[in-house]
């Protein structure tokens, strides 16, 4: 055997090699389930509750009394193929309105929730502020529940919350 | 004659009430009809003679009868959606303008009046012009409104007092017939006509791009009401034969598995009707009337359902999902076209967006082997292509600013399409894409600012790398790489990131696109379905290209 059909078979193999490895890992990756450290919060049901308590919690904060009103509700699948998850899995999405009397003063209204928010240890996500609309994103990184504020052309604000990745229904997920 | 006054003291949400007993009111007159067609088929069968005729004549005009109200009525809460959307449009406009009056420091009194402070600046001068135009235009907007309703609810009445002209079944176009000839097909009927067709032929003009989609939405209600039905007999009858079978003792594992496999298959198809149905009798809420605009039981399931009207919107995404994508999950896509559309309205109330879930072909259903064939792409391209033109044709008033949003395999069919029949969109987004089967974004026949690209870290999808062709580069570069060859290979796999399954990666320099941000997916996993996580900057930046506002996106510094 020539040297150098020697070295290219045993290339081959160690290519071969690193590529099985590559596979168990990504295997490995792909097959974990939704995340675990989500403070005593272990499905979709579970969610609900902890979603109104946040949103009472930051209106409450919010200067100016204002109201919620839900905009949109629903659960975000995240068991795409690609991704492995265990079926039904979801985040819990939710979206209010933030309605005042008055008209709001975004900024004002984005720098406060943003302080309470640190002040609570929440981990800033996201901070973008254009040309007549803002945004600021936050984790809760005791759950995994993101909150965030956007504030459209108008001044109008609203409030979004998603849960992170849960069981579906009542389950409990497999550890 | 709407005053600055009334604008603002209108309120939407009785409309939207009146839109919802009106619905109910058409499915109740809907039902009635079903119910005399089954007595007047179940006396046919026993009755014979003159007299029998000329009930079952009397029972038919009278079915005809209630066939034509229940249009009118399903139209009717069309109507008053679409009012109510438009008093919330109104009002955003005011909200709008008194925003920016606020940044001149200018006052709009109760009445509508702009004034400025004894001293103004050259500027506020300017603003006064500014702030008034806009409030002018707000109340210009819902008197429009208002006479469009008016004459929308007049032209309803005749539908019911006069009884329905039938259509030659035969003189319907085709399916996949080029829009322009639907709409100019369409046109050309009277409203009569119309009506009959929608309640007699509800399968071929439900899924007729060209036909508004006001009447493709009634008749696919219908469509999906008689296929809910046919589903429940369906599950009750395996159930029922199930049952039967274990009581005789016939039951082996094996059968016993296999009913309960075609059991589970109709049961999820029955919870993705329910979640259309969910969603088309949502409105109330005033997140925006639900359009059905193709539903079929066929393949997969197919299923095209927007968020508002997107022939009155003024933005339209279409969001075209990946792999995995079924009626039994339409649940979670629809979702995400109302995430999309929500987005996009918080960002600028003044402009209506509309979401639109396409579904209107079978997706691969399992990575390997399905999603590795490109040919589910190329079953799509026509139907997706004859889609968006006719969103263009049937659109009411200036063009919509339309976006097509891809998803993993999604944005392979969205490429595909593009390149091979072309695309009616102003923008094209790309999501955790596997390639989208050109290499250079000027290949999709669009401008490169106006295609955008991002994936999130960790999505497991970057991962799709054309293995073929980095295994033939690795095997030429052993010779090259000699002893070290093991570390040319790793190094060749390392580097082939903008090569992925179909093409080169869209995020990529090279592309010509526009990459924009996303974030860090979990490293839990489900970071290929993370990009509609409404506090993360991939779903922000697709509302704001959306929204038409490519100058707020964020995009990643090369």
């Amino acid at each position: 055997m020539s040297r150098t059909r020697l070295w290219t078979l045993i290339s081959a193999l160690a290519a071969l090699v690193a590529v099985v490895v590559a596979a168990v890992i990504i295997w490995r990756l792909n097959t974990v389930h939704p995340r675990s450290h989500t403070d005593g919060i272990a499905n979709l049901d579970q969610a609900g509750p902890r979603v109104e308590r946040y949103a009472a919690e930051t209106v409450a904060e919010i200067p100016g009394s204002p109201q919620l009103h839900e905009g949109l509700r629903g659960v975000n699948p995240c068991n795409d193929p690609a991704d492995h998850a265990p079926s039904g899995t979801g985040e819990l999405a939710v979206s209010y309105d933030v309605q005042f009397g008055q008209r709001p003063d975004g900024a004002a209204v984005i720098a406060h929730l943003r302080a309470f928010w640190l002040s609570k240890g929440y981990k800033i996500l996201n901070e973008h502020r254009g040309a007549d609309t803002a945004t600021i994103s936050i984790e809760n990184p005791a759950d995994g529940f993101t909150l965030g504020i956007i504030q459209g052309t108008t001044g109008d604000l609203a409030l979004n919350i998603t849960s992170p990745c849960l069981a579906p229904g009542n389950e409990t997920p497999v550890p | 004659m709407v005053t600055y006054r009334q604008l603002l003291a209108g309120d939407a949400g009785p409309y939207y009430a009146a839109a919802d007993t009106w619905r109910a009111t058409a499915q109740m007159v809907r039902d009635r009809a079903d119910d005399l067609v089954a007595a007047r088929n179940r006396v046919a069968g026993v009755w014979e003679g003159s007299a029998a005729d000329a009930a079952y004549s009397k029972l038919t005009a009278l079915i005809d009868r209630l066939d034509a109200t229940h249009e009118a009525l399903a139209s009717l809460d069309q109507i008053l959606v679409v009012h109510a959307d438009g008093i919330k449009h109104a009002q955003a406009m005011v909200h709008d303008a008194e925003s920016v009056a606020e940044g001149y420091h200018l006052r709009i009194s109760s009445d509508g009046t702009v004034t400025s402070p004894d001293s103004a600046s050259t500027d506020q001068l300017h603003g006064l012009g500014e702030v008034s135009g806009r409030l002018a235009m707000a109340v210009q907007y819902a008197n429009d409104l208002d006479i469009r309703t008016v004459a929308a609810i007049a032209a309803l009445l005749p539908a019911v007092a006069e009884t329905m002209v039938a259509v030659d079944p035969t003189t319907i176009p085709r399916e996949g017939a080029d829009p322009r000839s639907v709409i100019q097909w369409w046109n050309s009927l009277s409203p009569a006509q119309q009506r009959w067709l929608v309640e007699n032929e509800p399968d071929r003009v439900g899924r007729l791009d060209g036909v508004p989609a006001e009447a493709r939405d009634i008749a696919n209600r219908l469509v999906l009401e008689r296929v809910d039905r046919q589903l429940r007999e369906q599950s009750g009858n395996l159930r029922a034969q199930l049952d039967a079978l274990v009581a005789q003792g016939r039951c082996n594992p094996e059968v016993y598995h296999e009913y309960q496999t075609k059991i589970a298959e109709v049961e999820g198809r029955l919870k993705g009707v329910e979640a259309i149905e969910r969603r088309l009798d949502q409105g109330a809420g005033g997140d925006g009337r639900g359009y059905l605009l193709l539903f079929d039981n066929q393949g997969n399931g197919h299923v095209v359902l927007a968020t508002g009207n997107p022939d009155t919107a003024d933005n339209v995404a279409t969001y075209v999902p990946g792999t995995g994508a079924k009626l039994a999950g339409v649940s979670g896509d629809i979702l995400r076209a109302d995430l999309t559309a929500r987005t996009a309205n918080l960002f600028d109330p003044t402009k209506h967006a509309v979401g639109v879930l396409w579904l209107g072909f079978d997706a691969p259903q399992s990575i390997v082997p399905e999603a590795m064939d490109i040919s589910y792409a190329h079953n799509a391209r026509d139907a997706l292509s004859r889609f968006q033109d006719g969103l263009r044709i049937t659109h009411d008033g200036p063009a919509s600013h339309n976006t097509v949003i891809g998803h993993s395999y999604g944005s392979t069919v969205v490429g595909v399409t593009a390149h091979d029949r072309g695309i009616h969109a102003d923008d094209v987004v790309f999501v955790g894409s596997p390639g989208v089967s050109v290499d250079h974004a000027t290949d999709l026949g669009l401008n490169g600012d106006h295609v955008w690209s991002t994936h999130l870290g960790n999505d497991p999808i970057q991962g799709a790398h054309n293995v073929r062709s980095t295994v033939t580069q690795s095997l030429a570069d052993i010779p090259r790489w000699g002893p070290l060859a093991p570390v040319g290979i790793a190094s060749d796999f390392a580097n082939s990131g903008d090569h992925l399954l179909y093409g080169t990666n869209p995020d990529a320099p090279a592309f010509g696109g526009q990459h924009f941000t996303a974030q860090d997916g979990s490293l839990s996993m489900h970071a290929h379905s993370e990009y509609w996580n409404q506090n993360k900057p991939s779903l922000t930046n697709m509302g704001y290209i959306v929204a038409g506002k490519p100058n707020e996106v964020e995009r990643v510094k090369p």
